[in-house]
């Protein structure tokens, strides 16, 4: 799996820098400036979404500020309905936000949408069951071919390859499993190469030995790729041992409370959860969540 | 061919009791004629009867492609305009209380006694139900794929090639099926209100003359038609299931 994923290494790899601002009211840790500037690669600034139900309008997010700089991989964890895959959509410019201001790389959701910035890995695969395996993680190219040229930074056989599904690629979804089909999903979220990985719950549909082996995936991707990645999850395990910063959501309305850094040492493998301060770090993530 | 004498052999036995039944209670051929009365006459009639079967099915397949078309392109329509969905609906509606077959005197009236009214009406009564399985199909399109599309970037065309359309196909194959039989109705119909051509016109003929052997042959002849059309499209639908799944479309049948 390693040589495969040479070719995935973008931008510089440059230490990450853990500069980040972070202004909800209830911050309950704030970064010391560092010497040198990450350049922020997802902003959101005083963001807020009103919901109109029968019941009357009800606020998922309100006044929410998030910087994810370039290379990082964060998670947002939250109760469920606390709005953190409101979040992630109004990034991925699914939602438009009912006040305040969304940049990606400089530039609007929309703009980074089109300019094919992102790549989205849904809680279920989301496959097309009429098209195989290898079709499924060419579908983004073939549709950005559609609108404009663009070559394949590396071959859907070789991404499927890296996943681990090299002699799947003739397969029909409904012939995979549910790990297999997630690992579909991220070589399809992969295939044009893009700097943004927005990760909505993936692994929460697999069962607990998957979802082991699709977090070492994960680590190894982003241990040669370092795309930005946004990761939703609600498994505090998972974020903390996948993450540069967790950041923890509260409900009604979703805002962030609270971030934790978390400074493991990387790469990161499974056995990092024997790591002391593995525990330490999941149990304050904890503490947090459930203060309430 | 083992398959085939399985799903066969019921016809066999039937056509057999019926061939001993007109025998042993002495059946006049008027009333019941015999199945092999009935293939002698459709041999010895061949030229004639060929030459009125070619004309039933022009008016059976160029009703069904009508149909075919004009329901899928009117489903699309539908589906991508809220005012085209709006203009049609009401008449949607009306046009199925109103019993399409007892259009027929007036199609004749309109278009003469030529192609055009079996048609017409042929296309009248088998449109509704591509209709309907196209907009179901379109529309039963997962939010999530679409979803998954505009995070692409996809364009609405794109979408609707690549995902609505594969997606309805499920839908709309067991649709035409329904439409191709509802073409034979109604071209039948047709040529029972007015016409001097066709399969429906010898039934008509058989009855008038009490020529019962023509009218039978004249019905295994039609018959054979529609399961030609339909065994076709049948062949097509096994394949379009077998990538494209079977969709859960229900199908709306009001002639």
């Amino acid at each position: 799996m390693v040589p495969a994923m040479a070719g995935l290494s973008l931008r510089s790899e440059s230490p990450r820098m853990n500069f980040v601002k972070l202004t909800t009211q209830y911050a309950v840790q704030t970064v010391p400036p560092a010497s040198q500037l990450a350049r922020p690669a997802i902003v959101l600034r005083n963001v807020g979404v009103t919901f109109a139900t029968d019941t009357g309008p009800v606020e998922a997010l309100a006044k929410l500020n998030l910087t994810i700089n370039e290379h990082e991989f964060v998670s947002i964890v939250g109760p469920s309905g606390c709005g953190k895959s409101t979040v992630l959509r109004i990034v991925a410019s699914l939602l438009a936000p009912s006040y305040g201001e969304v940049h990606i790389l400089g530039s609007s959701a929309e703009e980074a949408r089109r300019a094919y910035s992102f790549g989205v890995v849904f809680q279920n695969s989301v496959m097309l069951p009429w098209l195989t395996a290898l079709q499924n993680v060419r579908l983004p190219l073939d549709v950005i071919a559609g609108v404009r040229e663009k070559a394949a930074p590396i071959s859907p056989g070789r991404l499927l390859e890296m996943v681990g599904l090299k002699g799947y690629e003739g397969l029909y979804p409904r012939q995979l499993s549910g790990g297999m089909r997630q690992r579909v999903a991220i070589a399809r979220a992969l295939s044009f190469d893009p700097p943004v990985l927005l990760m909505d719950e993936p692994f929460a549909a697999v069962d607990a030995l998957t979802r082991q082996k699709l977090h070492a995936l994960l680590l190894d991707i982003w241990n040669k790729a370092r795309k930005t990645v946004l990761f939703i999850t609600h498994d505090v395990y998972e974020a903390v041992m996948l993450s540069d910063r967790v950041l923890v959501m509260s409900r009604s309305p979703g805002q962030i409370d609270a971030e934790i850094h978390v400074d493991l040492p990387r790469p990161r493998a499974e056995s990092i959860k024997t790591n002391p301060k593995y525990a330490a770090l999941c149990a304050r993530v904890l503490a947090l969540l459930t203060r309430e | 061919m083992r398959g085939f004498v399985t799903k066969i052999w019921p016809i066999i036995l039937f056509l057999g009791i019926w061939e001993a039944a007109t025998h042993v209670f002495g059946i006049p051929a008027y009333i019941l004629p015999a199945p092999d009365r009935v293939i002698t006459r459709i041999v010895e009639s061949g030229g004639v009867l060929s030459g009125h079967t070619w004309i039933s099915v022009i008016e059976i397949m160029a009703g069904f492609i009508a149909a075919a078309l004009g329901g899928f392109l009117l489903g699309v329509a539908i589906v991508y305009s809220r005012r085209v969905e709006q203009a049609v609906e009401p008449f949607l509606v009306v046009s199925q209380v109103i019993p399409k077959v007892a259009l027929a005197p007036l199609f004749i009236i309109w278009f003469g006694h030529g192609l055009q009214p079996k048609i017409i009406i042929a296309a009248t009564i088998a449109f509704f139900p591509v209709l309907v399985n196209t907009v179901l199909g379109l529309k039963a399109a997962d939010p999530e794929i679409i979803e998954l599309m505009n995070s692409i970037a996809a364009s609405k065309r794109q979408i609707f090639w690549r995902v609505r359309l594969p997606n309805s196909l499920p839908y709309i194959l067991p649709s035409l099926k329904v439409a191709a039989l509802l073409s034979v109705v109604g071209a039948m119909v047709g040529e029972f209100v007015g016409s001097d051509k066709g399969l429906g016109y010898l039934m008509i003929l058989g009855d008038v003359n009490l020529d019962t052997d023509l009218l039978f042959a004249a019905l295994v002849l039609v018959t054979l038609v529609g399961l030609v059309i339909y065994g076709a499209i049948g062949l097509v639908e096994q394949r379009v299931a077998h990538r494209y799944g079977t969709g859960d479309g229900r199908l709306i049948v009001a002639v």
